[in-house]
């Protein structure tokens, strides 16, 4: 597994509206739910400039048919402290997964919670 | 225990609109991009007593929550009273509710059986996260 510095930046896209609140200016916890398979997807940013992150933004949301709305950017040790881990599978290039989730509801969701309020929310 | 004030009708049209809202948004797979279960029928159904067993429940002290909707399809009603300090409760139609919260801190997380009546133990938490 390729080692991820804890300074790291990681972000996810969002392409739902339930995932932020414009009035509170933060990310909702729904961002860091991890789907069926508990792989959430991230992209590593540190080493990208702020366009070149919303470029590939851009080309999730392409693929996935649906308009970017926002970003939800967090370190790598906050995830960490989450008692979760990074696998930075660079496929495609910066892409990496939140692993490490348990398997009870109500743990998953107090994670993303934990992940949620780290995070620094920016609207497109 | 927490003093009987029924929350204001305001409030529950708002939340009923909110419900509305999101089941319409959510309703289908992959809603958010990354693979989503689409909220069923049978979540808006349970989520709608829930909304009752709040009202029935909480005084007019404690606002409102804010209703979305989870990657598992659940409906998730959410009280964020800032950095640090939220709590929420969730339902998917199993009779089962699923909670989290964080208060200055400290943590908590489970389930609790949910059959019309909201369990005391979010009662509970509910009161800690607006004392």
């Amino acid at each position: 597994m390729v080692q991820v510095d804890p300074s790291e930046y990681l972000t996810t896209f969002i392409f739902s509206k339930n995932q932020f609140s414009l009035l509170n200016g933060r990310v909702k916890k729904y961002a860091f739910i991890p789907p069926k398979h508990r792989r959430l997807s991230v992209f590593r940013i540190s080493e990208l400039a702020d366009h070149e992150v919303w470029e590939i933004g851009e080309k999730v949301g392409i693929l996935r048919e649906l308009p970017l709305l926002a970003r939800a950017d967090i370190t790598v040790l906050s995830v960490n402290n989450a008692g979760l881990y990074i696998d930075a599978d660079d496929n495609p290039p910066h892409h990496a997964n939140i692993v490490g989730w348990h398997e009870k509801d109500s743990e998953i969701k107090l994670k993303a919670t934990e992940l949620a309020e780290s995070a620094q929310l920016y609207v497109k | 225990m927490l003093p009987n004030t029924p929350i204001a009708e305001a409030q529950l049209d708002e939340m009923r609109d909110s419900l509305s809202e999101v089941y319409k948004e959510c309703s289908r797979i992959d809603w958010d991009g990354y693979g989503a279960s689409a909220v069923t029928e049978g979540a808006y159904e349970e989520a709608l007593k829930l909304i009752d067993a709040i009202i029935d429940a909480l005084p007019s002290s404690i606002p409102a929550p804010e209703i979305g909707a989870e990657p598992t399809g659940d409906i998730d009603f959410e009280w964020y009273r800032g950095k640090g300090q939220v709590f929420a409760i969730s339902v998917g139609g199993k009779h089962r509710i699923t909670y989290a919260g964080i208060f200055a801190g400290s943590k908590v997380h489970g389930t609790e059986y949910f059959e019309g009546t909201l369990p005391m133990t979010i009662v509970r938490h509910l009161g800690r996260l607006y004392s």
